[in-house]
């Protein structure tokens, strides 16, 4: 089942991060579907089906995004914004994954609308578990709208419409 | 003694009126003439129109109408209370005390004056009393002659010697008259002739026709008619003579008066026209120019550093508008220099919040990848390890978590510099209960004794007041963890009018000879495999209590425990 197809998108420009992170996420079986991206521009493109990611399949969005604070290119608030702007990826849970401890980070996310910011400890044991805790709980616990429920009136912004899980690009019949 | 003559009375009276009331008028006239108040109060704007006082606007700004000048256009006039001036109002008094005393002088002239010519008067007056005695004894010559020239005409028809009772009676009292006439006489020779040639012309009828009448001859009547005659002319001269000189010193003393009231007045006239021009002119030339100076000086304290006075009035005056332009530029200098410091200062904050930001984000990345990985390859591959390669990676993850531990420590240590302070009233025993259930980890498995006092509440930032405690509880927490059982202490004393808070163990203490290095970063006094720590937890507290405005100290020996002491601004009563 297409929107059964991925379960997290990884936006971390840190490789070793990401990492540590797919390997804390191990025992989660979710192995095969998160995808890992390395900057905002790239997160993006992965979203709107856009640039590289034009024919991607499944095309849906995420059910939950992990969101590095710093990234080249287009920044992970920028990236947050541009979520919670869309009325259809707004009800896409964003867990904001950074080292930032700065307030002004914590409060600037939460104002555009995370739904978790989590520091990113130094320890591996805390780490792992911080990682596998909220992976477990956006997963498995949270119960998501159902698909496109939210966002009652969805209209495409600035041409960049959030493609649709159900339909397809009409240039992407090709993969 | 006689009345002086009813004239005089009224004269007198009337200048002493006249007098009176002009020294009781001078100050009414003094205060109406001088315009006091306008020309002295800086705020007025009626004071007197200064053409003295060159105020052409600059180039480089513009000049308000109280003198001043703005060094930037657009800049705002100065806007300065308009109370009196201080040195504006020390002239005034000045200026009043000697108008007192110019006044005071002309009250002692106008007295000396009156005094002087009440003198001459009195002289005067006499003079002329005594001249009224001469004119009126010189009047009585003339009854008594012609009483005896009455009873010589009867005896000289009657011969009868009856008649000659009235010549008796005359002849009698003549050498009195003639005293009384001489006794008084001013000393002027012609009237003194005239006088001796009545008494001549009297002898001359008693000798040639009086005496022979009696003694029984027959004169001729005309002869005695002649004689007679000459006498009554010599006596009309003598009273004619007396009467000029009457007037003459009543004239005089007329102009004497006339002229004293002329120089009081003139004096009081002078008095009042120097004072008013004395006045005018020092508010010309000293006040407003000094009101201008105290105004810019005034405004300079409030901060308006482009105020420029513009020097005008006397040279002493300018020099003092002068020097206050150079203070002013010095001023303006320096707080130049102090405003491009604090901005300096601002960019160092600013790049070392970047540096730390970074600190924060970008140094615990790789940190993590090597604890991270570290512990991966102790847990997936430990099989394919020795003991001694696994002891080793162990360690290479302990370090990483240590430095981790530094970091964030660190960094929390620089925020709690930059943070601002949310004071309110805190009750610091129930602080310090909260944080002995946070630490509550580290008391497991231990015979902990802890005492938490009753602690007078405090004006503090909680957050920041729960760091210290947590901080100062886990040192005491740590560093007891040998004793059985260890006592923890939370209390408070008064001492010299502070509280004093503090928190004491009986734990391994320390060597009082380092007791002052207990607070700075990164500074142990014990070895990391006795006692973990990063080493910044008292450093933190006593930045904390530092940005409080209170003051911390450590007691203690080795082995004898440890006592943290700090003091905290008293919470206002509510």
């Amino acid at each position: 089942m297409s929107v059964e197809g991925l379960d997290i998108l990884l936006v971390e420009d840190d490789s070793n991060d990401a990492d540590l992170t797919l390997y804390a996420l191990r025992d989660e079986k979710v192995m095969n579907s998160v995808h890992v991206v390395s900057d905002g521009a790239e997160a993006l493109d992965f979203l709107y089906c856009t640039g590289s990611y034009a024919d991607r399949r499944p095309a849906g969005p995420p059910k939950v995004i992990l969101l590095d604070l710093k990234l080249p290119k287009v920044d992970g608030l920028e990236v947050l914004k541009s979520i919670k702007d869309d009325p259809k990826l707004r009800s896409v849970p964003v867990v904001m994954l950074t080292s930032s401890q700065e307030e002004r980070d914590v409060l600037a996310s939460y104002r555009l609308g995370v739904n978790s910011y989590i520091v990113k400890p130094v320890d591996f044991k805390q780490f792992e578990d911080a990682i596998r805790s909220a992976g477990m709980y956006w997963l498995f616990l949270n119960r998501p709208p159902v698909r496109n429920s939210v966002g009652s009136a969805p209209r495409p912004t600035s041409g960049e419409a959030a493609c649709r899980a159900e339909d397809a690009s009409p240039h992407g019949g090709g993969l | 003694m006689r009345r002086p003559p009813g004239w005089f009375i009224l004269v007198r009276r009337c200048l002493l009126v006249a007098c009176d009331r002009m020294l009781c008028l001078c100050p009414v006239c003094l205060l109406a003439a001088v315009p006091m108040e306008p020309s002295f109060t800086s705020g007025d704007r009626t004071v007197i129109p200064d053409a003295d006082t060159d105020l052409a606007p600059t180039p480089d700004g513009r000049i308000d109408d109280r003198g001043v000048r703005n060094r930037r256009a657009g800049d705002r006039a100065v806007a300065v209370p308009s109370t009196s001036g201080g040195s504006a109002r020390r002239v005034k008094r000045t200026l009043t005390t000697a108008f007192s005393t110019l006044l005071a002088f002309q009250v002692l002239l106008g007295i000396v004056c009156l005094l002087a010519t009440i003198s001459v008067r009195s002289q005067v007056h006499n003079v002329v009393r005594n001249i009224a005695a001469e004119r009126q004894a010189n009047d009585e010559i003339l009854v008594d002659m012609t009483n005896a020239e009455t009873g010589v005409r009867g005896y000289l028809i009657s011969r009868n010697q009856s008649f000659l009772a009235p010549y008796d009676t005359g002849t009698a009292a003549l050498p009195a008259r003639f005293a009384t006439v001489e006794q008084h006489l001013p000393g002027d020779p012609r009237l003194r002739g005239r006088l001796a040639a009545e008494r001549a012309e009297v002898s001359a009828w008693y000798r040639d026709y009086a005496r022979p009448v009696i003694a029984g001859a027959t004169p001729d009547p005309a002869d005695g008619k002649r004689l007679f005659d000459a006498f009554r002319a010599s006596q009309a001269a003598v009273a004619d003579m007396l009467d000029r000189h009457r007037e003459a010193k009543i004239d005089e003393l007329n102009r004497t008066q006339v002229g004293t009231l002329a120089l009081v007045a003139g004096c009081l006239v002078i008095g009042l026209v120097v004072g008013t021009r004395t006045a005018v002119v020092t508010t010309r030339r000293l006040v407003r120019p000094l009101t201008a100076v105290t105004e810019a000086v005034r405004s300079l304290a409030h901060g308006r550093l482009v105020t420029r006075p513009m020097p005008a009035g006397p040279a002493e005056v300018q020099e003092v508008g002068w020097s206050v332009n150079v203070l002013a530029d010095q001023l303006d200098r320096v707080a130049d220099e102090r405003a491009s410091a604090a901005a300096r200062l601002q960019k160092a904050n600013d790049e070392l919040e970047a540096f730390s930001y970074s600190v924060s984000h970008d140094l615990r990345a790789p940190l993590r990848a090597v604890t991270g990985f570290s512990h991966i390859l102790v847990e997936q591959h430990a099989d394919e390890m020795s003991e001694q390669a696994r002891e080793l990676l162990n360690r290479v993850e302990r370090g990483g978590q240590r430095m981790g531990a530094l970091i964030d420590d660190l960094l929390a240590f620089a925020h709690v510099g930059r943070q601002e302070l949310t004071k309110t009233t805190v009750h610091p025993a129930d602080i310090a209960r909260e944080c002995l259930a946070d630490l509550s980890a580290e008391q497991e498995g231990r015979h902990v004794e802890t005492l938490v006092e009753d602690l007078p509440a405090c004006l503090a930032d909680p957050a920041l007041l729960k760091l210290v405690y947590t901080n100062l509880l886990s040192n005491a927490l740590k560093y007891s963890r040998g004793r059985d059982p260890a006592h923890i202490r939370i209390g408070s004393h008064a001492e010299s009018g502070a509280t004093v808070y503090f928190v004491s163990d009986n734990g391994a203490g320390f060597d009082s000879r380092y007791a002052h290095k207990l607070f700075g970063v990164f500074q142990r006094l014990h070895k990391s495999e006795q006692f973990e720590g990063t080493g910044v937890g008292l450093a933190l507290a006593a930045r904390i209590i530092k940005r409080h405005g209170g003051q911390i100290w450590a007691d203690g020996k080795i082995d004898q425990g440890a006592t943290i002491s700090f003091t905290l601004p008293v919470a206002a009563p509510s």
